[in-house]
């Protein structure tokens, strides 16, 4: 059976290395075959709202390249609510969704990485 | 890695503690052997190491052994009195050392985290598992020589059989290179691919500070 790897970004884009390194991570994961999701929680949640082009590295970019490598994402609605993010502001195809997702993907994991503080 | 059983025996050893010898060794050797128990030392085959120590002793002491005769596993578990073959196999099942990868991402100056991290390096191997570190983005700098916060301890882990890796590109960044790290810490070119490996198929429990 493919094993599953959850990643929890609670960092946000550009303040750190965190949410690179969490992308990048879920990439290679999912280049390697497993089953990879990622949970933008707290500040990490602005990574979804990185959409536009830049000239320099640009995370929100990767993060749709691993939506379409079929990483599973999803945005924590309540941070994303407190920070007034609603669904038109953040790259399509990501759920917001409550937290009982996470606590079942927590559940369904071989392995959990948390990228915090 | 070899199983280690520690026998903690008065002296001279009495009847419980020649019977709790004879059931450890029938179990290191799986059958029933006549061996000469009371003058047995220490026995090494292709699974286990065991050791007899009298009791009191400075071993027990470090183990925090409180009486004899008992056992102690890969210095971790602990029991006494005559304990069964089966109650051992148990025990050594229990005992098993785990593979434990501990990934570092912060500098070791700006807080309390990577002396933290490193202790539970250090009491992972102390308790006879296998430990890994992995030094990732700012976390490179943990290895740097010369620092006073980490390198004696960094190389009392590598001594001990902890092995060190750090990322080439997070180094690359910090103006880090071979020479500036502490002796015995490798490389590795392709963090991410090597990282998804170690974390997925090859570390049993990870921690990521």
């Amino acid at each position: 059976m493919t094993k599953t790897l959850t990643l929890l970004l609670h960092r946000g884009p550009y303040e750190s290395e965190y949410a690179d390194l969490a992308v990048n991570f879920a990439l290679k994961a999912k280049e390697k075959g497993y089953n990879v999701n990622l949970w933008l929680y707290g500040d990490g949640v602005w990574t979804s709202h990185v959409k536009r082009q830049k000239d320099y590295p640009n995370v929100g970019e990767r993060l749709r390249k691993a939506l379409k490598e079929g990483v599973n994402v999803k945005i924590c609605a309540r941070c994303a609510e407190a920070r007034d993010l609603v669904k038109g502001d953040i790259i399509e195809g990501i759920p917001m969704v409550g937290l009982f997702d996470f606590t079942d993907w927590l559940e369904e994991s071989d392995k959990v990485l948390t990228f915090m503080r | 890695m070899k199983t280690l059983i520690e026998v903690f025996r008065n002296t001279p050893p009495g009847k419980a503690c020649l019977t709790l010898t004879k059931n450890v060794l029938d179990v290191v050797y799986g059958e029933n052997i006549d061996y000469e128990i009371d003058k047995k030392t220490d026995i090494t085959t292709k699974d286990f190491e065991v050791q007899m120590h009298p009791f009191p002793s400075r071993t027990a002491e470090e183990r925090g052994i409180e009486g004899a005769p008992s056992i102690c596993i890969n210095r971790k578990l602990k029991a006494y009195g005559v304990i069964s073959p089966e109650e051992i196999k148990d025990l050594i099942e229990k005992a098993k050392p785990i593979k434990i990868g501990i990934i570092i991402t912060k500098t070791p100056n700006t807080n309390e985290d990577v002396e933290n991290v490193l202790a539970i390096g250090e009491e992972a191997l102390k308790a006879g598992n296998q430990v890994e570190l992995f030094l990732l983005s700012d976390g490179v700098w943990v290895g740097k020589k010369g620092n006073v916060l980490t390198e004696k301890r960094l190389l009392n882990l590598i001594n001990n059989g902890c092995k060190v890796k750090a990322s080439r590109r997070h180094m690359k960044a910090c103006g880090l290179n071979k020479e500036k790290l502490v002796e015995g810490i490798n490389i590795s070119d392709e963090p991410y691919d090597e990282l998804v490996d170690l974390v997925m198929e090859k570390w049993e429990k990870v921690v990521i500070f």
